[in-house]
């Protein structure tokens, strides 16, 4: 008798077990929450002069004032647009050399009219200038306090630069340090009273061995007053940078279709590959990766780029390749992930007044004049994409 | 060919071992004569080629066709586009060169860094693969010579390479021996 009953004690706890993991495992794993929708009628569309194209290598969306500021990196000048008209209305020439110059422009912050930050290519230096592209103040990216790691900071593409609390946040390539052997994800901050950078080197982790060959990069954008958000390209997780705590938390953004076991460095020595072009483009559309996370203000949403493995033949077969978007909400709930459709490129795209914009490839080829971001929703409802 | 060959062949009255042998040779020898043009590599298919050719009406015989990709080796680009930049007048209408961009996303970028004259873009011996029709898949510029209608190896502008340049001198120069 006290054998069954034991038994059925222990039963009951192995049921009880079951049951509280899978309710765990149901909610912490959602499926398909939302649908991707694609609204061309709350586009956005920009006037384009003979000089401006569809690329830039850096755009940033100013929600207060409803303008975007777009780098015209083959004229080192920034274009000021007013999203509602469409217009451009003013820019900012920046010169390369002399009292002013600050080397080839790849990345900044418009804080005001004033007070604007750019990053200069090759310079580790982030110049402070006015409206007129007048250099106001310098600060050269260099620190002390960071003995064994050797970051590069970078400002370029989705690398974005924030002005928070009269510091400067940003990122740059992966650190290795060199004895354990051992990487870290590297964001900087820049205190422009104090002239000085901190190395904040946030979750160090063991990747895999050998050369990663550019796809080093690591992208921020801002989340909220106090909170920086860091994705990568080869962790299936996003990492939030509390401002004001110090801490750092690691959130699960895994695709369904690879994790990070599968994200491979590139096999040959460096002092090859930049003559054996072949071979690293194989290995770029042989190689699933993660790109960059945005946080959407307006909607609540985080998203979070992938770029899928490809096949090399297909792709000279003509496929091209495939990207995609992870959705999730505040607290990191994956809501979906989708494929981007063909002729949008997820390096031209910002969060703005109404949620996520792509630019559209298509009707750029149709008509240059103009350069249409198209409106990307993730709601619960029908005649969705996916 | 072959078919007379045989029709004469058996009407003579031979042996039909001996035609039969005689028609084996020639098949071989017309096959081996195929070998020597290019088929395909990895990045360039010849029946592509050709198709793209024929449906856009270009002479290729005895041509040089230059092929410019938009997008990979961004060197290699860049030397193949300094090319064209410094011998266009040499390019512009040149009947024994035939130049095609492909995969052109952005011709109002392409002109704007590249400075080509109008005269350039209104040349007669110029094709913008705008659709991508041609569906060349190479990173780098390719430049591909024709003897009679017969492919011949393709040359890449490749890092470190240097026959791209010397092949297209060899093509123009054609022209500049055709008027002298």
């Amino acid at each position: 008798m006290k054998n069954i009953t034991s038994f059925l004690f222990i039963l009951w706890v192995v049921l009880f077990f079951l049951f509280f993991s899978a309710c765990k495992n149901s909610s912490s794993s959602r499926s398909v929450d939302v649908a991707m929708y694609l609204d061309s009628l709350q586009s956005i569309t920009l006037h384009l002069d003979s000089s401006a194209f569809f690329s830039s290598a850096y755009l940033e969306y100013d929600l207060s004032e409803n303008k975007l500021y777009f780098l015209n990196e083959q004229s080192n000048l920034i274009r000021v647009y007013n999203v509602s008209t469409g217009k451009q209305i003013e820019t900012i020439q920046y010169a390369f050399t002399g009292p002013d110059g600050v080397g080839e422009v790849w990345g900044f912050h418009y804080h005001s009219q004033d007070s604007i930050f750019v990053f200069g290519k090759f310079k580790f230096t982030i110049y402070l200038t006015d409206s007129r592209g007048k250099v106001l103040n310098k600060y050269v990216l260099t620190g002390e306090d960071t003995p064994g790691y050797f970051p590069t900071p970078v400002v370029h593409g989705l690398q974005q630069l924030f002005f928070i609390d009269n510091k400067l946040y940003f990122t740059g390539n992966y650190a290795r340090q060199r004895k354990e052997g051992k990487y870290i994800l590297p964001l900087f901050q820049y205190d422009i009273s104090s002239k000085k950078l901190s190395h904040i080197g946030i979750a160090p982790q063991k990747v895999h061995e050998g050369f990663w060959e550019s796809i080093d990069k690591v992208f921020l954008d801002r989340m909220g007053a106090n909170k920086l958000i860091i994705s990568n390209y080869i962790s299936d997780s996003i990492f939030v940078y509390d401002i004001h705590s110090g801490k750092t938390d690691k959130h699960l953004a895994k695709s369904k279709y690879f994790s990070e076991q599968d994200i491979k460095p590139f096999s040959s020595s460096a002092e090859n590959r930049a003559k054996d072009y072949l071979e690293r483009a194989k290995y770029h559309l042989g190689t699933p990766k993660y790109h960059a996370a945005l946080y959407d203000p307006v909607n609540k949403l985080i998203y979070r780029y992938v770029l899928y493995q490809h096949d090399y033949k297909k792709f000279l077969s003509g496929e091209p390749v495939k990207a995609g978007i992870m959705v999730f909400d505040e607290a990191f709930n994956k809501l979906g992930e989708f494929f981007l459709p063909s002729g949008y490129d997820f390096t031209m795209s910002f969060v703005g007044p109404k949620g996520l914009y792509m630019a559209n490839k298509k009707a750029y080829q149709a008509n240059d004049n103009y350069l249409r971001f198209d409106l990307f929703t993730f709601k619960p409802q029908e005649n969705a994409l996916h | 060919m072959i078919t007379i060959y045989v029709s004469i062949c058996l009407l003579s009255n031979r042996k039909k071992m001996r035609c039969i042998k005689h028609l084996g040779i020639v098949v071989i020898a017309f096959f081996m004569s195929g070998c020597n043009c290019h088929k395909e590599d990895e990045t360039l298919r010849a029946d592509e080629l050709f198709a793209f050719l024929s449906e856009k009406q270009i002479d290729f015989h005895n041509k040089c066709i230059i092929i410019l990709p938009a997008i990979g080796c961004g060197s290699c680009l860049s030397s193949a586009e300094h090319l064209l930049i410094s011998r266009q007048d040499d390019i512009i209408n040149n009947k024994h060169v035939t130049l095609i961009l492909t995969n052109l996303s952005d011709l109002k970028k392409f002109k704007w860094r590249t400075q080509l004259s109008d005269r350039f873009f209104k040349a007669e011996n110029l094709f913008i693969d705008n659709q991508d029709a041609l569906k060349f898949r190479s990173f780098y510029p390719a430049l591909i010579r024709f003897e009679q209608d017969c492919m011949q190896k393709p040359v890449y502008q490749k890092p470190g390479a240097e026959d791209f340049e010397e092949k297209l001198l060899d093509c123009l120069k054609k022209k500049l021996n055709y008027e002298n």
